[in-house]
């Protein structure tokens, strides 16, 4: 199995009364693409910036490269490059310029790297121009030419194609495909699932500051299950028929159609079937991340 | 990594509009008081000009006692004070709107020495506001001199003592500095930062000082402990002038030297460590 390089134990964070992060245990490979999903408010930022020496857990640990991090001790983050929400720029500097700032804090990056970055993200046309004059997606492109600077072991990504157009998503997306074969982590927060789907190899989800759900995406889905829609001429008693199976869950009818979770076709088709309802058409649904999302997040 | 975090510092600071134009104010300065002064010194109130080569006026203009003009202008309690005020409050409070303090952190750089290399970085305007006005007031000054005098005292000029007193006002700057800098850190805001340190510059410890003045004894002798008392007695000591009795030049009447710099650090170092403090105590997520 591969090495734990970012690890969390019973983190918590408190803010007065409110518990933003409650008990978060995360454990994220080496070389893998772990994506963090949850909805507004559900603690994900607070959990990064736990993660990243910004906040003060409250309870709780964190492990970077086998080394303590929090926010008075933080030498582990040296490996790391971190985007989080709006990119962080010195706005009357360039975008050259301000990956040279970075670059002063790494004395291992060497003299080309900053144009192979400014190549990377496609802003080699804007390097010398001032960053308040940056559109969104520009910033969010140096934001992220800022983490990948120094070769991080680690890159923690939160939205990262936040005001990116659909081409510069998908430019994001190989390049964290990019980033994993050349043997870099990624840890990514994201609202787009299918973005998360295509990407990620393993995910949590996190809903009111706990982890309900973590490991591989496939297994995830499988256990989620899947959905059988059958078309029928009689739906409502199609219904309450598949209602009286027992492992038979989220019966739907629209239309025509009557949906059931829980159970196999052949098990819906086979009791329908006996109490004189054929169904003309079997369609078989897999779950995929946003049903589990939304399943797991409601 | 603290050298690092200076060398960035340095390079953000350096590219700063507003420290180039709050050292064209201060240089500007130090060129029109001198001027103003020359052209009333030269007006016999008829509007006619009267031209006269000596008096204590002339010493206001001339070498070698007009070039502790832009020393005194760049103070704490002066114009310095308050550049510096506004240029440390803006530094270091817009960097949490930017989120750059959050990049640095994220950066593997410890808070302390985040908060101590930007503090450092202060020392390089805190230097150059008080040598323009200097180096601005001493061109301006050197025509007034050539043109009453025929010629330029160098030889009256004691170099040494002139670049101490540039070394000591600049220091005087450093409490304000301080202050600002905490006020920064723990409000997170521009303009709390500016307003409190302006406030305390301009208006409360003047006060403070005349009220404990007007309790007189003991409560008078507090007063040459603020931050103002301090550096007043520290400027008593600026002279320029190899003749130790002439023009400006004024004997320490207040503190000690070694008491004001001792006294003038402790409140640098108190505001910067209470800085450090709350810097490592906040959450600076979002």
């Amino acid at each position: 199995m591969s090495s734990i390089v970012l690890q969390t134990d019973n983190l918590s964070k408190n803010f007065g009364e409110v518990t933003a992060v409650q008990s978060v245990n995360l454990r994220v490979r080496q070389g893998e693409v772990f994506g963090f999903l949850g909805p507004n408010g559900a603690g994900k930022t607070t959990t990064i910036g736990m993660v990243l020496g910004l906040v003060h857990p409250t309870e709780g640990s964190i492990t970077l490269f086998g080394q303590p991090v929090s926010p008075g001790q933080n030498r582990g983050l040296q490996q790391v490059g971190s985007l989080i929400g709006a990119p962080a720029l010195v706005p009357y500097l360039t975008a050259r310029d301000n990956l040279q700032l970075v670059a002063r804090l790494h004395t291992e990056v060497a003299n080309g790297r900053i144009d192979e970055v400014l190549a990377l993200v496609g802003l080699t046309h804007a390097a010398e121009r001032k960053v308040r004059g940056f559109s969104t997606g520009m910033k969010q492109r140096l934001g992220l030419g800022t983490a990948l600077l120094h070769r991080p072991a680690l890159i923690i990504l939160d939205e990262p194609t936040n005001g990116l157009d659909p081409a510069g998503m998908r430019e994001v997306r190989t390049l964290i495909r990019q980033l994993t074969e050349d043997g870099i982590t990624v840890f990514l927060s994201s609202h787009l699932l299918h973005e998360v789907e295509q990407v990620c190899d393993r995910i949590a989800v996190i809903r009111q500051g706990k982890i309900v759900a973590q490991g591989a995406v496939e297994e995830l889905l499988s256990q989620s299950g899947q959905s059988i829609k059958l078309k029928v001429k009689n739906p409502v008693k199609a219904g309450e028929l598949l209602a009286q199976l027992p492992d038979a869950t989220k019966i739907v009818t629209n239309g025509a159609y009557v949906q059931v979770s829980g159970i196999e076709s052949e098990t819906a088709v086979a009791h329908l079937t006996q109490n004189g309802i054929i169904p003309s058409e079997v369609q078989t649904q897999k779950s995929d991340l946003e049903s589990l999302f939304l399943e797991l997040t409601k | 990594m603290f050298w690092q975090m200076v060398s960035v510092e340095q390079k953000k600071l350096t590219r700063r509009k507003i420290l180039w134009i709050e050292l064209v104010i201060v240089a500007a300065a130090a060129v029109f008081i001198p001027l103003m002064i020359y052209l009333a010194s030269q007006s016999d109130g008829s509007g006619n000009l009267v031209v006269t080569t000596d008096g204590p006026v002339d010493d206001m203009f001339t070498w070698p006692s007009a070039l502790n003009l832009g020393i005194g202008l760049a103070s704490g309690g002066g114009l310095g004070g308050l550049l510096i005020v506004i240029l440390i409050g803006t530094l270091t409070a817009q960097e949490y709107g930017w989120r750059t303090m959050q990049l640095w952190l994220s950066n593997g750089i410890s808070r302390p020495v985040l908060l101590l290399a930007k503090f450092a970085i202060v020392l390089l305007p805190a230097l150059l506001f008080v040598l323009a006005p200097f180096v601005t007031g001493a061109l301006t000054t050197a025509v007034f001199t050539q043109n009453l005098q025929g010629s330029l005292p160098f030889a009256e000029v004691d170099w040494w003592q002139a670049a101490l007193s540039i070394l000591r006002t600049a220091y005087t700057l450093l409490p304000y500095a301080a202050l600002t800098f905490l006020l920064a850190v723990a409000s997170r805001s521009t303009v709390v930062a500016v307003g409190g340190g302006l406030a305390y510059t301009l208006l409360i410890e003047g006060v403070l000082m005349q009220l404990l003045g007007l309790v007189g004894g003991t409560w008078a002798k507090i007063g040459q402990y603020l931050p103002a008392g301090l550096s007043n007695s520290l400027a008593s000591l600026n002279r320029v002038s190899s003749q130790t009795n002439s023009g400006l030049v004024t004997q320490a009447d207040g503190l000690s030297m070694e008491t004001a710099v001792i006294g003038i650090a402790l409140y640098t170092l108190l505001f910067v460590g209470l800085a450090v403090l709350a810097f490592r105590r906040q959450d600076l997520s979002g």
